[in-house]
């Protein structure tokens, strides 16, 4: 019964001060829905993936060929422990598109089935339909492609093989489980829809345009999980005599590399961002649940004096806390579901994948309503802890207040003591009372912390794009050169009208090996002093290749397991049979590289170690950059494709657009955040500034009852809250900070290598969003200070 | 009353609180004894260790050194455990703040701590007879400070305490309402037989008590209307 009647009270204190307890759960709920939305929907998008592969038969592995009979399939299929097979022609040509660029776009053929639909890697029609009998002209576009070029279904491509032109119609535009990304190949790092497209037909089809009658030069299959190494193993030595490369797995198949890469961020975040949540909810119902319990320390006296057990009102207090646990756990998880399948939308739609699989996945709820619970546990726990620690005979002598006098600030700045009372009265009121103070600016920091944190996310991703645009890929253009040409070329650029500045560089695609360790990257032979390439150390300063020292970034260098002067050895990526070139090279200075995993050696030391054995020409290199007047790099950029071995031209433009296009898909996850944030932000000093109000209500009433205007003791308690809300700034910023070095260092990415960065913007929207916040919070707190019983407010008070 | 039992008695009773750098001796050496239904006044300027006294006696503090023995229990050397069964059986509690709970109406502060033991009084009579039948589903801010004396006294005797212990329970009244709350404390403890000791300050509301005892400096100055101890002083 005296359990039944403390419930009544604890329901009844409840409706009391429900603003503040719906401001907890609130809270509470927010970190909840942020770790189920964000898991749910990475575990989602994870499971969409597989559906789709499974929909679509993506392949196990594939084995690229020179050229075998079609028939391999029949005899693959005998290999025990594969479950599929699709032989077929991949096979890339040069297409001409009806605008300038046109030799720069090469068009990967590849043969669908000329009856029924592929056993493995099949495609899906998002637009248009699927393709007729062999005997047409039809061909199946990428649908990343055709969005970039502006092509739709009935238009017509034009694929140039052996010099002669073919019309095909484009009669779907179509996604396929390996080119969810549509990259060329491992050495790129993003789709590069401006340069390269997947083109599907009939294999009647392809075999005409292509003159592979009755032959193909690829294969993927499917196999039983358990035999999946095995099979790929057999089939590479039963196809050995047709040239068999080395087989590709479906987790290196370059699209899926790039998904699980991206998916492997987005679990960082998924488990970062509401674990932060999570610990900024607990912190913030443990000070309101202190605050709580100290407003009833008479209460709690009387009742231990009148022989109440700890026990018993260290769970009434609990109860409160799990109360909020589990209601804001509750509404966090439901939030959380709707909130996940926006999101698994969102990233799905941006791949155009057609399919989503959004199970309810019980243990993420089971684990978000137990995260509610254990977090507003753990806080009541502590804090209901202090009940126990209460000595009653203390807890019944009624607090004294806190002694007012000289803070240590004004006695250090006189002048501050000239103010006038409407500042004086807040600043010594806020040293007054030191711990109250100190947990109302608490609440703040998180809240700022949470907020700078979020922007941070965002200003990290676009300094990683402005440093790689401007102050590391300086050029505006950039030439590959098929084969390798020697330096010359770019003395003949440099002569261009509007060419600023031309320079080159030789890279190679290289494999860097150290023990078991390999790291498949490219290696840049840069010219020392180069201008349009340059590099940096982590803090921004230059740095120059020299010597055999190979620079490389803090990602490579952690993947390798090497520190600065450790040997590696370098291999070239494309060794085989006849070339076998290694080198032994010494690791140097870390170098910061926003976006990809090159590593560089000055192009003396690179042409010296390949040069002889690859047979390329003396002073051989492989790119060309040109920075070039604004107004001159559309012209220049059509005078470098007609350029003799030009093969594809990168505009710095369309990369930025590009990458930047990349972290759009993270844009919803971020918004959702910065929302949140700001969400969490607004509860938090909501529930800090109005208990801070109603601690003071007799205090405030008294200075009512003395004929102090309603305006003026509000005056007082605004200039008081923004005052600790400067405290809270103070302790936030160097806080969020903190926690945003943490956060950047623990996220790994391949493609991008962020730096804890913090635009002075964030800090100025941090700051003006918390005030906002302050101001915005306290108006209940004054509203009911204003409707206060003034004779009630100001006797003794009766708990 | 059991005529000889005594319901406290203080053996060389002393504390001193360790305030960091200072000691400060707030009893010294108390010898006292108090017969079982009488009623007591602890009376002394601020200061004068009477509230330390009353917390002792009540199990809410514990002496530095010394005895003390309540209706037969030594004090000295129980658990808190021990102790917070001791004040529930044993002891009500009033004071100069009532600390009633806020959110709970007159009767159910009553029934709240007539919850933690077996055989209580009845809340509802018990608040009919000290005049607040009609106010038995108010709230504590809905009754006057009289009132809300009044249903503290109700609570503290609701589970048959042997000790009433009252620290200046008067102290936020006006004077009409003094006497009136001081009677109900009379004619209830004396209607269950309990012990009562009070603090106070003022010289006249110890004209009613059976037994004064004046404190100074942490000491007793005085004890008059001792039965078992001539006066001293």
């Amino acid at each position: 019964m005296a359990v039944s009647l403390l419930n009544v009270k604890l329901l009844r204190d409840i409706y009391q001060s429900r603003w503040q307890f719906i401001a907890v759960i609130v809270v509470v709920m927010l970190g909840i829905s942020f770790y189920q939305s964000a898991w749910m929907s990475y575990r989602n998008i994870g499971a969409s993936y597989e559906l789709y592969y499974d929909m679509l038969r993506f392949a196990d592995f594939e084995i690229t060929l020179n050229e075998a009979p079609d028939t391999i399939g029949r005899r693959l299929r005998q290999v025990p422990g594969i479950t599929s097979v699709q032989p077929r022609i991949v096979s890339e040509v040069e297409l001409e598109m009806p605008v300038v660029d046109a030799r720069e776009v090469v068009a990967r053929i590849i043969s669908l089935p000329d009856s029924g639909r592929a056993a493995v890697n099949d495609v899906t029609v998002l637009e248009g339909r699927y393709l007729g009998p062999a005997h047409k002209r039809e061909v199946l576009v990428e649908q990343s492609f055709a969005e970039h070029h502006s092509l739709r279904v009935g238009d017509y491509v034009h694929p140039v093989v052996d010099g002669e032109v073919t019309d095909l119609r484009i009669v779907g535009l179509a996604l396929s489980p390996e080119y969810i990304y549509a990259i060329q190949s491992k050495q790129y790092l993003m789709p590069t829809p401006s340069t390269f497209g997947a083109f599907w037909m009939r294999r009647g089809q392809a075999e005409r345009l292509l003159g592979m009658s009755g032959m193909v030069n690829n294969v993927c299959g499917r196999a039983e999980e358990r035999q999946r190494d095995r099979v790929m193993t057999t089939a590479h030595v039963m196809l050995g005599r047709y040239g068999a490369e080395e087989p590709v797995p479906r987790e290196k198949q370059p699209s899926n590399y790039l998904l699980q890469m991206d998916l492997a961020g987005y679990r960082h975040m998924a488990v970062f961002f509401p674990l932060l949540f999570l610990v900024c909810a607990s912190l913030t119902i443990y000070t309101l649940l202190v605050r709580i319990v100290n407003s009833q320390r008479g209460q709690i006296g009387f009742l231990r004096a009148s022989g109440m057990s700890v026990q018993a009102l260290t769970w009434h207090y609990l109860y409160y806390a799990l109360l909020c646990g589990a209601l804001g756990g509750l509404l966090g998880v439901i939030a959380g579901i709707y909130m996940s399948l926006a999101l698994t939308r969102y990233y799905l739609s941006f791949l155009a994948i057609p399919v989503i699989h959004n199970p309810m996945h019980w243990p993420t709820v089971a684990l978000g309503l137990a995260a509610g619970v254990f977090s507003c546990g753990i806080a009541g726990y502590f804090s209901s802890r202090r009940v126990a620690l209460l000595d009653p005979a203390v807890a019944l002598r009624e607090e004294v207040a806190a002694v007012g006098r000289r803070p240590l600030i004004e006695r250090l700045l006189p002048v501050l003591g000239r103010l006038s009372f409407y500042w004086r009265i807040p600043l010594r009121n806020i040293f007054r009372n030191r711990r109250r103070t100190l947990y109302t600016a608490a609440g703040i920091a998180m809240a700022v912390s949470l907020i700078l944190v979020s922007l941070a996310i965002r200003d990290a991703m676009f300094d990683s794009i402005d440093t790689y645009i401007e102050e590391i890929q300086r050029y505006d253009l950039q030439a590959a050169l098929i084969p390798a040409q020697t330096a010359s070329v770019g003395f003949h650029v440099a002569q261009w009208p509007g060419v600023r500045k031309a320079e080159t560089t030789l890279a190679l695609p290289v494999e860097l090996h150290r023990g078991e360790r390999i790291v498949n990257t490219v290696l840049v032979g840069l010219e020392p002093g180069s201008h349009l390439q340059t590099l940096v150390s982590p803090e921004g300063r230059p740095v120059q290749v020299h010597g055999s020292a190979m620079l490389m970034s803090a990602a490579n260098r952690k993947k390798l397991g090497v520190e600065t002067g450790d040997v590696i050895r370098l291999a070239f990526a494309l060794n085989d049979e006849e070339t076998n070139i290694e080198a032994p090279v010494r690791v140097g200075e870390i170098i910061r590289q926003p976006v990809g995993s090159y590593v560089y050696l000055p192009a003396a030391t690179v042409r010296r170690i390949f040069e002889r054995d690859l047979g390329l020409p003396r002073g051989a290199v492989t790119t060309l950059m040109v920075l070039g007047e604004p107004d001159h790099l559309n012209m220049i950029k059509e005078k470098l494709y007609k350029v003799p071995n030009v093969a594809a031209v990168e505009d710095a433009r369309e990369t930025r657009a590009q990458l930047t296009e990349m972290l759009e898909m993270s844009m919803g996850f971020i918004v959702m955040m910065i929302m949140l944030g700001a969400g969490l932000a607004l509860a938090i000093i909501y529930n800090t500034v109005s208990i801070n109000i109603v601690e003071r209500t007799r205090e405030l009433a008294s200075m009512r009852a003395m004929g102090m205007a309603r305006r003026t003791v509000g005056m007082l308690i605004t200039v008081e809250n923004l005052l600790v809300g400067v405290l809270g700034l103070v302790g936030g910023i160097p806080l969020g900070y903190v926690l945003n070095q943490v956060m950047i260092a623990s996220w790994e990415n391949e493609i991008m290598q962020f730096q804890a960065v913090i635009f002075p913007a964030s800090y100025l929207t941090t700051v003006i969003a918390i005030i906002l916040t302050i101001l915005l919070s306290q108006i209940p707190g004054i509203r009911q200070l204003n409707r206060v019983d003034l004779a009630a407010a100001t006797k003794v008070t009766s708990g | 009353m059991a005529a000889g039992s005594d319901s406290v008695q203080l053996d060389k009773v002393s504390k001193t609180y360790d305030m960091g750098q200072v000691q400060v001796r707030a009893l010294r050496d108390v010898e006292l004894t108090i017969p079982a239904g009488e009623f007591a006044v602890f009376l002394g300027p601020s200061g004068s260790g009477k509230t330390t006294l009353m917390n002792i006696i009540g199990g809410l503090d514990s002496p530095t050194s010394g005895q003390v023995i309540v209706s037969g229990h030594d004090l000295t050397g129980l658990t808190e455990d021990q102790l917070t069964e001791y004040r529930r059986a044993d002891v009500g509690f009033v004071f100069q703040f009532y600390n009633l709970v806020p959110t709970l109406t007159a009767r159910e502060n009553v029934q709240l701590i007539a919850d933690l033991v077996n055989s209580p009084q009845d809340p509802v009579e018990l608040l009919q007879s000290v005049g607040l039948g009609a106010h038995l589903e108010h709230f504590p801010s809905q009754l006057s400070g009289g009132e809300q004396q009044r249903v503290a006294i109700v609570r503290a005797l609701v589970k048959r305490p042997k000790l009433l212990l009252a620290d200046e329970p008067t102290g936020n009244l006006d004077q009409e309402t003094s006497t009136e709350v001081l009677g109900v404390i009379h004619d209830m403890a004396r209607r269950e037989n309990t012990t009562v000791i009070m603090v106070t300050h003022d010289e006249t509301i110890a004209r009613d008590a059976g037994m004064i005892v004046r404190l100074l400096s942490g000491s007793v100055a005085s004890i008059e209307g001792d039965r078992n101890s001539p006066p001293s002083g």
